[in-house]
């Protein structure tokens, strides 16, 4: 031990602070056991005892000068030496020690070195194996030590702190008391009513001086400056009180005694005109204090409100949440992302070295938060919460399903006036987010928008709040928010009350007719189904649907109407969408339109999806049966509902029907056009002539009808009608004979203005003579032939005409002689120009006689039938009479030639045809005749002519027939150009037609003409 | 003008100051009930960015303007007529312990 001991001696307990470093112990020169050691492993060995002394030492400092004597008797000289330095030390500047012995202490925790030490020392087991045991020891004593000592230091903190506090406590308390009276809250601890404040005459007067706008806060910081700054001078400012609000721009108001104080007080003040000022009544004293109450305090979760300033300047935000002050508000917008390209060419710098700057046309467009493209774009600060699939972390900011979550000051935010667009709030509705548009919360904000206007003298309105609930009257007049109500109440009755207007609404009763004046709904008119507070559900006019509004919203009316114009669409308008799609307005919203798309989808658009408005008033199409319609045509649904409706638009092959008895996209429905039937055409158009109507083939079900007409054929023209604008003679008819222009036709009457009579009339198209600029007076089927065809093609003419005079019917015979008498002298010339042509005509002139012929028993009875029934195939039919006749009209080839024509419609026709001049003769000779008929009743259906017993002669029949029928018609009717193919082709036909003649009795007439 | 950036008023007496101001030298008026000084956190919540209506109070015990505004026992200065926010609950009770009735400055209360 006692070597030991000296070697603690040795060892300075303050060198021991940085035993740890060799260098320092060496230059301290004074550890013998430092100076000699100089190999690691001896130091390792000094180590512990060193540490020792320490936290020997260490113990006695604290516990005083005394102990630390005694100690230190058993030690050498020089350690005496060193333990009076301390002790100078310790009593000379205790405070300088204190912290060092701190440091000391803080040493002791190296038990880890101990630790260390220990390990290393366990290598040298036999010799240390003495001193671990005696470290351990003296460990315990040092630690019961130090504790001591440290409590007591902590006593000793304790103290310090108590005595600093009882300071502090009585500065404090001198502060908060020993303050003199200024300091001390003076506002008013008991309240007193702001009537009683309300101003006398006793009290100062407000003058109220104009401004420059904008300068009112700046002057008012300027008065209190200047008078703060001549306070204490010869000349204060003896004004009691300058303000200004932000309503009343352009206005400084100063309170003060006397006018010059207030002269004075603005005298020298930069934008102020003291000229301009006046002497605000003392009335308006606390109107010009009045504390509206704030928007904030309206602002509930889920109202709409505006951004005031920066990116999102002008936007529309939902809120989301209130803070507690009311000063913040949590708002959900449409994020403007563009996720770092601004910030790409920002980077960029250009020629001029100047960066580009950002400038409002280069804000992003409004879009749902892109959780990838912001992951592409900046990694970073890319961040999805786990908890939520739809809540990310980009840049700082907060998307939660797509809209920027943020916080913004109340000051930027627009509470007033919000008026949502319906195109902006169904931004926020367009997600998957289900809440669809909050109407309620929409209602809300548009319910702050100023409730002056909404009544209306004669309203029925309804006290909902203070004394008088209940109460129900008429508006008598109204002024601003009071309005003057004449009471129906019971008690009340006939008293006019003065109810302020934001206790009002409008009453109305289920059955009430009403007109919708303001919102979504607006200009829709309805009955009132269901009125509960100040909701009112109404049944509308038009679309027979229920909607519900406020009642404020609505006023009584008698007349019926919706609303049908938004900027320049109509309601029924044909509007494009888009390259293929088209759709009709079916009903006009506020902001928006509700349309019927090509596809038969009903949706509601902006006007802005709208690229143009469709103008197809001439479309036309064909219905199930192939007739035409147009628009304005009523048509009916040939399956499916069999719905009725008038044309509003052809769209190619579609068809847009309104119909008013049904609800439905308020009545318009989209049809295919070959689904529909023509029921009624526009003007009264013939809308059955253009083509058979197989429903009505039937002979059997036509008896004796006179419909049947053959098909049409007239080559329909593209473009304007060529009849426009012709100058016309009108051939039958009451105006028969009398010039006139065509002004307007249909596709098969025309409007002719007559020359002579000033007046319009409608003449069958086919019922005039059309003057060409030579002179000569054309038919409507040369009109509308193209000329090709006229010198080309002979058979479409005969064939036209033979129409026409099927149509004509009856009224041939009669005519035809007519005819021929009144331009007696032309067939002459047509014979002398043209030699044999005039036969031709006058053949032609047969026609009748063959339609009496169909219809007299002379037809039937003659010899000719069986031959014009086997005529076709054998000899005898061309030996006969009247087969060259047949033949030499060649119509048969010419007919086939007709491109326009199949040899089956033909056949069909004929079928048609000729069992009508079949069942119109009603012969017996006829059916007896010939093995045909059985054939030629089935033979209305054009199976029947595939059938190889009457496949041969069909055509045959065929051909002929319109031959027949067509050849003569024309020749009668048309005088000038079909002559000529006709003459070439039938040589024989003079010679026919004498016999033809000759066997008709009835007709004699016609056999003089006919030479 | 750069100064009203930074300006609040004390939602209690609604006296008109910048942040820095309140923080150094806490309501002049109202730093008894409030103790603003040297502490951002009571000035942020009792003091509020959002006011309207600047009325400079030279005379607060003759000025009508300042009876009205119930200013007329504090101190001169820039006062704000209408203050937008409201104190918290805590400080509210915290008031009315100390015998103040709180009078919001935010046009909520009308009498």
């Amino acid at each position: 031990m006692s070597g030991l001991e000296n070697m603690f001696d040795d060892s300075d307990p303050e060198d021991a602070i940085e035993e740890s470093e060799p260098q320092q112990r060496r230059l301290g020169g004074r550890s013998p056991a430092a100076q000699s050691a100089n190999d690691l492993e001896t130091e390792e060995i000094f180590r512990q005892p060193d540490e020792m002394i320490n936290n020997d030492d260490i113990a006695n400092d604290d516990e005083g000068d005394e102990d630390d004597d005694e100690e230190d008797d058993d030690v050498d000289d020089e350690d005496d030496d060193e333990d009076e330095e301390d002790d100078d030390e310790e009593n000379g500047s205790r405070r300088r020690k204190r912290p060092r012995k701190e440091r000391r202490n803080q040493f002791l925790d190296v038990e880890a070195e101990v630790d260390e030490d220990e390990e290393e020392l366990e290598e040298d087991e036999d010799e240390l194996g003495r001193e671990d045991g005696f470290i351990q020891d003296a460990q315990e004593n040092e630690f019961d030590r130090t504790d001591d000592r440290l409590h007591r230091e902590v006593d000793r903190q304790r103290a310090a702190i108590a005595e600093e506090d009882a300071e502090r406590l009585a500065s404090e308390y001198r502060e908060k008391y020993g303050r003199s009276a200024a300091s001390k809250y003076r506002g008013d601890m008991s309240i007193i009513p702001q009537r009683l404040l309300v101003p006398s005459v006793e009290d100062p007067n407000i003058w109220g001086v104009r401004c420059k706008t904008g300068k009112e806060k700046q002057i008012v910081r300027t008065i209190w400056r200047k008078k703060a700054s001549l306070q204490y001078t010869k000349a204060p400012v003896e004004i009691l009180s300058a303000f200004q609000r932000d309503n009343f721009s352009g206005y400084v108001y100063v309170e003060a005694r006397t006018l010059p104080d207030v002269e004075y007080a603005l005298k020298g003040i930069p934008n102020v005109y003291a000229r301009q000022m006046i002497l605000i009544p003392v009335t308006e004293y606390t109107d010009l204090l009045r504390v509206n109450k704030g928007a904030d305090v309206e602002l509930v979760p889920g109202s709409y409100v505006r951004i005031k300033r920066g990116k999102y300047q002008g936007d529309l935000a939902v809120v989301v949440d209130l803070s507690e002050n009311g000063l913040e508000v949590q708002l959900k917008l449409v994020p403007r992302l563009d996720y770092g390209r601004t910030q790409d060419i920002m980077s960029q710098t250009g020629l001029d070295g100047k960066r580009k700057r950002p400038n409002s046309s280069s804000r992003p467009a409004p879009r749902l938060f892109a959780p990838m493209e912001a992951r592409m774009a900046d990694p970073k600060n890319y961040q999805q919460r786990q908890a939520k699939d739809n809540h990310y972390i980009f840049q700082g900011e907060e998307y939660v399903n797509g809209y920027l979550i943020k916080d913004f000051r109340l000051s930027m935010v627009i509470t007033e006036n919000v008026e949502p667009k319906l195109e902006e709030v169904t931004r926020f509705s367009s997600t998957q987010d289900d809440e669809g548009v909050d109407l309620q919360a929409l209602a809300q904000s548009l319910k702050q928008t100023s409730t002056s206007g909404t009544f209306q003298a004669g309203d029925h309105v309804e006290v909902h709040e203070g004394e008088q609930t209940g109460v129900h009257g008429r508006v008598v007049s109204f002024d601003r928010d009071i309005v003057s109500v004449r009471a129906e109440s019971n008690e009340l009755r006939g008293q006019v009350i003065e109810i302020p207007a934001k206790s009002l609404r409008k009453k109305f009763n289920q059955g009430d007719h009403v007109r919708v004046i303001g919102g979504k709904f607006k200009d829709e008119t309805g009955m009132v189904v269901r009125a509960k507070d100040d909701v009112v559900t109404i049944l509308s006019d038009l679309s027979m649907q229920e909607f519900t509004v406020f009642s404020r919203d609505l006023k009584e009316a008698s007349d019926i109407g919706g609303r049908n114009v938004l900027g320049k669409y109509q309601i029924h308008d044909l509007v494009q969408l888009s390259a293929n799609n088209v759709a009709c307005i079916v009903k006009i919203e506020r902001d928006a339109f509700r349309v019927l798309n090509i596809n038969g989808v009903s949706q509601t658009i902006l006007p802005s999806a709208i690229s143009m408005k469709v103008e197809n008033k001439f479309s036309f199409a064909t219905d199930h049966n192939g007739s035409e319609i147009r628009v304005g045509d009523t048509v009916k649904e040939v399956d499916g509902n069999g719905s009725q409706g008038v044309i509003l638009h052809i769209y190619r092959t579609f068809a847009f029907l309104h119909n008013r008895t049904q609800s439905e996209n308020s009545g318009v429905s989209l049809v295919h056009t070959r689904n529909v039937v023509a029921v009624a055409a526009k003007g009264g158009r013939i809308t059955d002539s253009n083509g058979p109507d197989l429903s009505k083939m039937n002979p059997n079900l036509q008896v004796g009808a006179r419909g049947m007409a053959p098909p049409k054929n007239i080559p329909r023209q593209g473009g304007r009608d060529r009849a426009i604008g012709q100058t016309v003679i009108v051939r039958q008819g009451p105006y028969k004979g009398l010039l006139g222009i065509v002004k307007d036709a249909t596709d098969s009457m025309a409007r002719v203005e007559l020359h002579s009579k000033s007046k319009l009339i409608s003449v069958e198209k086919t019922k005039l003579g059309y003057k060409e600029r030579g002179g000569k007076t054309l038919s409507y089927e040369e009109l509308v032939t193209p000329k090709k065809f006229l010198s080309g093609n002979v058979s479409t003419l005969p064939q036209y005409q033979g129409g026409n005079s099927w149509q004509q019917g009856g009224a041939t015979p009669a005519r035809t002689p007519a005819w021929a008498a009144s331009s007696g002298g032309r067939t002459p010339a047509w014979a002398s120009s043209d030699g044999s042509k005039t036969p031709a005509w006058a053949s032609g002139g047969r026609t009748p006689a063959w339609g009496e012929g169909g219809r007299t028993p002379a037809w039937s009875s003659s010899s000719r039938t069986p031959a014009w029934n086997s005529g076709a195939k054998t000899p005898s039919y061309g030996a006969g009479n009247r087969t060259p006749a047949w033949n030499a009209n060649a119509r048969t080839p010419a007919y086939n030639n007709d491109g326009s024509r199949t040899p089956s419609r033909s056949a069909w026709d004929i079928g048609a045809q000729t069992p009508r001049a079949d069942s119109g003769s009603k012969t017996p000779a006829w059916n007896s005749d010939s093995a045909a008929p059985t054939p030629w009743d089935d033979g209305r259906t054009p199976g029947a002519y595939h059938d190889p017993g009457t496949v041969a002669y069909t055509p045959y029949n065929s051909a002929p027939t319109p031959g027949v029928i067509s050849a003569p018609t024309p020749g009668g009717w048309d005088d000038a150009a079909t002559p000529v193919p006709y003459d070439a082709k039938s040589p024989g036909l003079p010679a026919v037609t004498p016999a033809a003649w000759g066997d008709e009795p009835e007709t004699p007439r016609y056999a003089p003409a006919s030479p | 003008m750069s100064s009203t950036k930074s300006e609040r008023a004390c939602m209690v007496c609604g006296i008109v100051r910048t942040y820095n101001n309140f923080i150094e030298q806490g309501c002049p008026n109202c730093d008894s009930l409030l103790s603003l000084q040297n502490s951002e956190e009571n000035v942020h919540a009792c003091t509020s960015p959002s006011f309207e209506g600047m009325v400079a109070v030279a005379g607060p015990e003759k000025s009508w303007v300042a009876r009205w505004l119930r200013v007329d026992g504090f101190q001169p200065g820039m006062y704000a007529i209408k203050v937008s926010g409201r104190l918290p609950e805590e400080i509210i009770s915290s008031l009315d312990a100390q015998g103040v009735k709180y009078r919001p400055r935010d046009g909520s209360v009308q009498d």
